[in-house]
């Protein structure tokens, strides 16, 4: 039964958790970051759409 | 990393509800639910078995293709759709193969006599066989986490290719704490299954005749294997008389 769970776990590994559809499921394609090494970890768009203090005034 | 530690604790934990619901469903002679494990059996698994390669997967450095992956977004968390199917996926399969070991040592092996009162009488009475389908059981279910802690390493990428072009025992061997916590923890087995007392009165357990043949055959290779040297005969002899007696000692039949 061991050899069977290591078999169905490298099994699902290998033909599913590796393919990129799976990889994409529930991520909507303008939410997935094209630049990706901001430090924001993926969040910037919040803090572009006016989130961050405004300074300017100060 | 954190998320590999949370997430293989959430598995086992999934893996573990599922065979004791579905254990509810053995009834014995009285009606009352037997039980595929052992409360104790349960809290041994939890905090000798379970947490200490936890521990070792948080130690574990960040995968080989870390950066070639896009940012996760913080809004999602830890609990992305893809880590709850992994973590039903792993729990479900756990859960059933140790079910299903339990199944073959009682309906295949010994009839489906569940006894009487098992959940705490002594494996003198009617109660062999629950308490050898529970050994079973906990072998299985340790030995599946401790694999499974290995599995971690990489949850997109077979243990055995883990980093392309390398073996994987140098991957295995990288993170020498989950190594060792996971080369114990299979030693520690036998433990709650063959220490006399503690099988029969902790564990409400009793010794297998499967894992028996296995400790046996190591212990003879192990002898083999030293009595090549011409000069370790005194090992040998050692062995030979201390190590078969210590084996026949743990037979149970």
């Amino acid at each position: 039964m061991t050899t069977l769970f290591v078999v169905a776990v490298e099994l699902y590994k290998v033909f599913i958790r590796s393919r990129p559809w799976f990889e994409n499921l529930g991520r909507e394609k303008e939410s997935v970051p094209s630049e990706g090494l901001d430090d924001t970890n993926g969040a910037g768009s919040e803090i572009g759409e006016g989130k961050r203090e405004d300074t300017s005034k100060v | 990393m954190v998320s590999e530690l949370t997430f293989g604790i959430v598995c086992v934990n999934v893996g573990e509800c599922i065979l004791l619901v579905l254990g509810l469903a053995f009834l014995d002679r009285t009606g009352h639910s037997v039980f595929p494990l052992s409360p104790l059996s349960i809290l041994w698994v939890n905090m000798v078995t379970s947490s200490p390669p936890a521990f070792g997967l948080g130690m574990e450095p960040p995968a080989a293709r870390v950066m070639k992956r896009p940012p996760h977004n913080i809004k999602k968390g830890v609990f992305t759709i893809q880590i709850i199917i992994d973590i039903l996926y792993y729990g479900l399969v756990m859960g059933i193969t140790v079910m299903i070991s339990f199944v073959v040592v009682m309906w295949g092996r010994y009839g489906g006599d569940l006894g009487t009162e098992c959940n705490r009488a002594d494996p003198d009475g009617d109660c062999v066989y629950v308490f050898r389908a529970r050994s079973t059981v906990f072998a299985t279910l340790v030995l599946e986490i401790l694999l499974f802690a290995w599995e971690l390493k990489a949850l997109d990428r077979s243990v055995f290719n883990i980093t392309p072009g390398r073996p994987f025992y140098k991957d295995l061997w990288a993170n020498k704490i989950l190594f060792w916590t996971v080369v114990l923890g299979c030693a520690s087995i036998p433990l709650a299954i063959y220490i006399p007392v503690l099988n029969s009165r902790v564990f409400y357990q009793a010794p297998i005749s499967t894992l028996y043949r296995l400790l046996s055959f190591l212990l003879q290779s192990t002898d083999n294997f030293f009595s090549m040297g011409v000069g370790r005969r005194r090992w040998h002899d050692y062995t030979l008389r201390g190590g078969r007696r210590v084996v026949q000692s743990l037979h149970p039949f």
